[in-house]
């Protein structure tokens, strides 16, 4: 589980505070354009030190600790592309932390990306995520993966996320993205952070998620 | 309007290269030098030694100064850029002098160290800067220690490490100030130039000009194609 207590980010003039956050499932946070999400998620990586408050992951304070030492797994909103091709990022990580890296895209869906030279964007995102899967991570940050991918991209990001065990806090400004990963919702709204709301809309989401893939739809 | 503006820039690149090098074929009997080869192959070697000594450095440096916030060492980097290169000069003298290596192959590289690693951390801050900015955000969590992500960084910007090599090398086959004081020997083509003109005058070292002018737009050239790709890449 993940706790932050007391917590203040304060940023270029910008401050965020956090009474209580707790992370045992998946809980996605919700917010518009500029209200805080990425730099409370960065201060939650360890990118930036918060001013007051503290982190604790499994019961052990990890606020001082370095992004390196966390065992958190962290997805920047913008894809990374690694330099290497997909079977060698594969080989790399997976003789990096011990991991059996075919299991794990097999759990992902993405084992046949073995064989290709290049990824979309899509598949890279997914890709990002094994890699991060292989270091067994208690804790996951997805800080809007899916901005930059297409809808059936997304769709099939969202499905991913499901299957995954790991706890994971989730920054979205889409609530239709936020019914459809959340078990819990916090809002992050006028530099404060308010919930944990339940999700009520998931079933709704997914459905509505199916009712407009005008790509399928069309096919028919 | 597109058309002018394009022909605008070629006649202002053609005019510049007249500038330069036309008027050297108003001369009247241009003297070769007598011995082209010999500094030409030392600078080539010198600079190479060199660039490739000072590119770890310049890579550590650009890397902790442009992804881990050690940029306040900057202008104690790069004020030798500002400054003439005989001051560099006069300034490692007394260093060159108690280590007995003045006009020796050690001085020229040490002076050519110098000279190039604020050119070579300049591209590469450059380079890093301009590179995927989540890159880093995305590895460092996943406990990779900071030469391992400087060889992802350096790998998925090989075009730009490349072309900072490149601009190293050439701060290095130019450089002439510091030489004048701490190294006429052995002969590097900005000495052998300078003792050309000082000797013959400009009948004998005009010739010698004009092609190391012809080398510099090749390799310039070289340059470029190496940037384009980048930027296409």
């Amino acid at each position: 589980m993940f706790e932050a207590e007391g917590l203040v980010v304060e940023r270029g003039g910008f401050r965020i505070s956090v009474d209580r956050l707790r992370v045992d499932d998946r809980v996605v946070l919700l917010g518009r354009n500029g209200s805080g999400k990425t730099t409370l998620l960065k201060c939650f990586v360890g990118f930036i030190r918060p001013s007051k408050g503290r982190l604790l992951l499994n019961g052990e304070e990890i606020t001082n600790l370095s992004p390196s030492m966390r065992r958190i797994g962290y997805i920047p909103q913008e894809p990374v592309r690694l330099p290497l091709k997909p079977s060698q990022v594969v080989e790399f990580f997976a003789r990096k932390f011990g991991a059996n890296g075919l299991e794990i895209l097999n759990k992902l869906g993405i084992s046949y990306i073995l064989d290709k030279e290049a990824l979309s964007q899509g598949e890279s995102q997914i890709v990002n995520l094994a890699v991060v899967m292989m270091r067994r991570p208690e804790l996951l940050l997805l800080d809007e993966p899916t901005a930059n991918l297409d809808y059936l991209n997304q769709v099939g990001f969202w499905r991913v996320l499901r299957t995954l065990p790991t706890p994971m806090v989730y920054v979205t400004h889409d609530p239709l993205e936020a019914s459809l990963i959340a078990d819990h919702i916090y809002l992050v709204e006028d530099g404060s952070v308010r919930g944990p709301y339940s999700n009520p809309l998931r079933e709704r989401a997914e459905l509505l998620v199916e009712d407009f893939n005008l790509y399928k739809i069309l096919q028919k | 309007m597109r058309r002018l503006l394009k022909a605008s820039v070629l006649f202002i690149a053609a005019l510049y290269v007249s500038v330069i090098i036309a008027p050297s074929f108003l001369y009247q009997g241009l003297l070769p030098p007598p011995d082209p080869y010999t500094p030409l192959l030392n600078t080539v070697f010198f600079s190479t030694v060199a660039a490739l000594i000072v590119f770890p450095a310049a890579l550590l440096l650009a890397f902790f100064i442009s992804k881990r916030g050690v940029g306040g060492v900057i202008p104690l980097l790069t004020f030798s850029a500002a400054i003439p290169h005989t001051a560099i000069g006069l300034l490692l003298l007394p260093l060159f002098t108690r280590l007995g290596i003045v006009d020796t192959a050690p001085a020229i590289i040490i002076s050519m160290m110098v000279v190039s690693l604020p050119v070579g951390v300049g591209a590469l801050i450059a380079t890093f800067t301009s590179a995927q900015r989540s890159l880093d955000e995305f590895l460092q969590p996943l406990g990779l220690n900071d030469l391992q992500i400087i060889w992802f960084h350096v790998k998925s910007s090989a075009v730009g490490v490349a072309a900072a090599v490149i601009l190293m090398w050439l701060r290095n086959f130019s450089e002439l100030g510091a030489f004048l004081i701490v190294a006429n020997r052995p002969a590097t083509v900005g000495i052998y130039l300078f003792e050309l003109f000082n000797k013959g005058g400009a009948a004998a070292s005009i010739l010698y000009s004009i092609v190391l002018a012809l080398i510099g737009i090749v390799f310039s050239a070289g340059l470029y194609l190496i940037s384009r790709r980048s930027a296409v890449v």
